[in-house]
């Protein structure tokens, strides 16, 4: 009885997410071999960082659609500093360069969202949706709409290395979910996080400053967004306005499969991370069983609403004990 | 009775993940003759149809190099029924695109081959993603129709790391991977011709005001058409001159606002350039909206030069609009495709598989092409 009802108290997205793999290992052709796998969790990489990001924005009832225009525009700019063809002849010192700018250029933008967000009260869809347009078009400007290539030969072992079955991109990815589970968890931020998100008023009178716990979601979101654009690079091995263009209904599939409240204050990055992974998983798999895109997208509608509405009838019968 | 509803949802929700993988078990094993969802335009089915007979001979002659290159596979070892083609779509966005994926779907369904597919919608990464599936599924030959030459080059490494041919069509890859065949046409010459022919038709002293619009910056054929059609009008300076050059990303409303404004800066343009036909009924709604879409020999009509060979710009010229369109005959492409995917799983050496194009103008139309229709 005991085990069952521990059975029952784990997330519906770790039964959906097990069920799901098992019965592909058993009855997809091609998809129970190592190499398949690697290349599964390779590909799944870029989606969990974004995710990560964007969930802490959602946890405090936001949203943050600037992620997959940074992701694209961290790859034109970092790649253009890094590439071989570039000024600084694909260096050592360019790759840092290059990484580090990704990384400056998620931050600014983050802190633009942040400061906008919490400065005018601009809700924050209309912001982040501003600065999306925004971020595309520096994007396209930039690099005339061609894509970037001729990565340095250090980053793109970088990129296609992997220790056993698990890329280094993964371990980059499973690195930013762990530090963003310890934030929402371990830290004041993060209680201040849902705090803000269940109830905005009632956070303030307890004396959370909404403003800032916002502000560093955003900042925090902004960051992710370099850091996927680094992984995005490294597995592309080129960089192009195109990434990220049809991501944002998986990222926020992922984290709605996931038991995020869209209307904030309750989720998990961990339960974000399975949702990344089954959506990636249920891309690949019907890929790999031939099934025309049009239909993998019906699919992922379906497997997204039943899973979210699970999630909430479990919800609403703990709420009822 | 809240907890029987939880395990009835819990139940249903568990059936359908494992309904889904099962349909998906079978939709594997059937996929060669593709699932009725993946046709989007089947208005364009029953001419592709009709098309195979076309008036190109080139055609014709690469059915029958399909047959002998199959024959040869066959006594090579490698019948083609073993062999399964999977090929990756940036999108099905243009006739031009659902005429080679109904000729290589039924080219492969007439030579036994088992036939896969996946649409990126114009997706880099989407595209590398699915031609990785492809590698796990254990195709024999990849066809690439890349949204990106560039960005598709870490996903046919991997193809080249795992000893699997890739064949692109239509559009070239960028640098730093192998591939089996490139099977296009010259966009630089054909557009070239068809300039020249526009010069051969034109009275001396005319001037025209042109209305360049481009493709999409990252897609090599665009690029290759701006190019063409630049270099060719700077040979005849006194006859062309460049009022206006228009970036559409291949969308239709950014063509649409391309002509508008042209024509409100500059009522004096006579001449547009489309890399598409694609693009080409907006560019009519365009001209239909400014009172200027006029026949050919009519005052103020506005010379037309277009490109790909759709059905639309077939039935425009033979309606006397539009001027001359340079066709990229897919249907030949497609089935150059096929040849070379089966020439490149039996292990063969790869041969040259250009397709030449050609032109259909006001003046051939109801003469040699009078049979085309265009895809």
């Amino acid at each position: 009885m005991n085990t069952l009802k521990k059975l029952k108290s784990i997330d519906a997205i770790y039964w959906f997410v097990a069920v799901f793999f098992i019965a592909a290992l058993i009855f997809v052709p091609g998809f129970a071999n190592l190499a398949a796998l690697e290349r599964l969790l390779s590909q799944g990489c870029v989606l969990i960082i974004l995710a990560c990001g964007v969930h802490l924005t959602v946890l405090n009832g936001g949203v943050d659609f600037t992620s997959t225009a940074l992701l694209a525009l961290t790859t034109v700019v970092g790649g253009s500093i890094m590439s071989t063809k570039g000024p600084l002849g694909g260096s050592a010192g360019a790759l840092f360069l290059g990484l580090l700018v990704m990384v400056l250029l998620g931050l600014g933008f983050g802190i633009i969202n942040g400061f906008s967000i919490t400065t005018f009260k601009m809700p924050s869809f209309i912001v982040t949706m501003a600065t999306q347009m925004i971020v595309n078009g520096l994007a396209v400007v930039y690099t005339g709409g061609a894509s970037v290539t001729g990565m340095p030969s250090a980053f793109a072992k970088f990129g296609k290395g992997s220790i056993f079955i698990f890329p280094y991109l993964l371990i980059v990815a499973i690195g930013v979910a762990v530090v963003m589970h310890v934030i929402t968890t371990k830290t004041l931020f993060g209680r201040q996080l849902y705090a803000v998100g269940t109830n905005h008023k009632a956070a303030l009178i307890s004396g959370v400053s909404p403003r800032k716990t916002i502000f560093k979601a955003y900042v925090l979101s902004g960051i992710c967004a370099g850091i996927a654009g680094i992984v995005m690079l490294a597995y592309m091995q080129s960089g192009s306005v195109n990434y990220g263009a049809t991501m944002f209904n998986d990222i926020m599939g992922s984290i709605i499969v996931g038991g995020t409240s869209p209307a904030g204050g309750r989720g998990k990055i961990a339960n974000t991370v399975m949702g990344a992974l089954l959506i990636n998983m249920i891309d690949s798999v019907l890929n790999i069983l031939g099934i025309p895109y049009y239909f993998i997208t019906l699919i992922k509608g379906l497997i997204i609403l039943v899973a979210a509405s699970i999630d909430l009838i479990r919800m609403e019968r703990k709420a009822a004990r | 009775m809240k907890k029987e509803m939880l395990r009835k949802a819990f139940g249903i929700a568990m059936a359908s993940v494992m309904a889904i993988s099962m349909v998906g078990c079978g939709g594997g094993g059937s996929s060669s003759s593709a699932a009725p969802a993946s046709e989007p335009k089947s208005s364009a089915a029953p001419e592709a149809s009709s098309a195979p007979e076309e008036p190109s001979s080139a055609a014709s002659e690469a059915s029958s190099a399909v047959e002998s290159a199959v024959s040869a596979a066959s006594e090579a070892g490698a019948e083609a029924s073993d062999i399964t083609i999977g090929v990756s779509w940036c999108a099905i966005e243009s006739q031009m695109w659902a005429e080679y994926q109904n000729t290589i779907k039924a080219e492969c369904e007439s030579l036994g081959v088992t036939y896969t597919e996946s649409v990126a919608e114009n997706d880099v990464q989407k595209q590398n993603q699915q031609i990785e599936d492809f590698i796990s599924q254990g195709v024999d030959a990849i066809i690439i129709a890349p949204a990106d030459g560039e960005a598709v080059v870490s996903a046919i490494q991997e193809c080249n790391e795992a000893n699997i041919p890739v064949i692109m069509a239509n559009r070239a890859a960028g640098e730093g991977c192998e591939v089996y065949a490139t099977i296009s046409s010259d966009n630089k010459a054909m557009v070239k011709r068809e300039i020249e022919y526009i010069v051969s038709i034109t009275p001396e002293g005319t001037k025209y005001r042109c209305l360049e619009l481009v493709g999409s910056l990252t897609d090599v054929n665009a690029i290759a058409r701006q190019e063409g059609f630049e270099e060719t009008i700077a040979e005849y300076p006194d006859m062309f001159e460049l009022v206006s050059t228009v970036p559409t990303e291949w969308k239709g409303d950014q063509a649409l606002a391309g002509v508008q404004n042209t024509f409100s800066a500059d009522d004096t343009v006579n001449f547009i350039f489309s890399p598409s036909d694609a693009l080409l009924p907006s560019i009519i709604s365009g001209l239909q909206q400014l009172d200027k879409y006029a026949k050919v020999g009519e005052d103020g009509h506005i010379t037309l030069v277009t490109f790909d060979g759709a059905a639309d710009a077939v039935d425009a010229i033979r309606e006397g609009y539009v001027d001359v369109v340079s066709v990229q005959d897919a249907t030949n492409q497609a089935k150059l495709c096929v040849q070379a995917a089966v020439d490149a799983a039996a292990g063969k050496e790869a041969q040259d598989y250009t397709d030449a194009g050609f032109e259909v103008s006001s003046q051939n139309i109801e003469s040699e092409y009078a049979d085309f229709t265009g895809y």
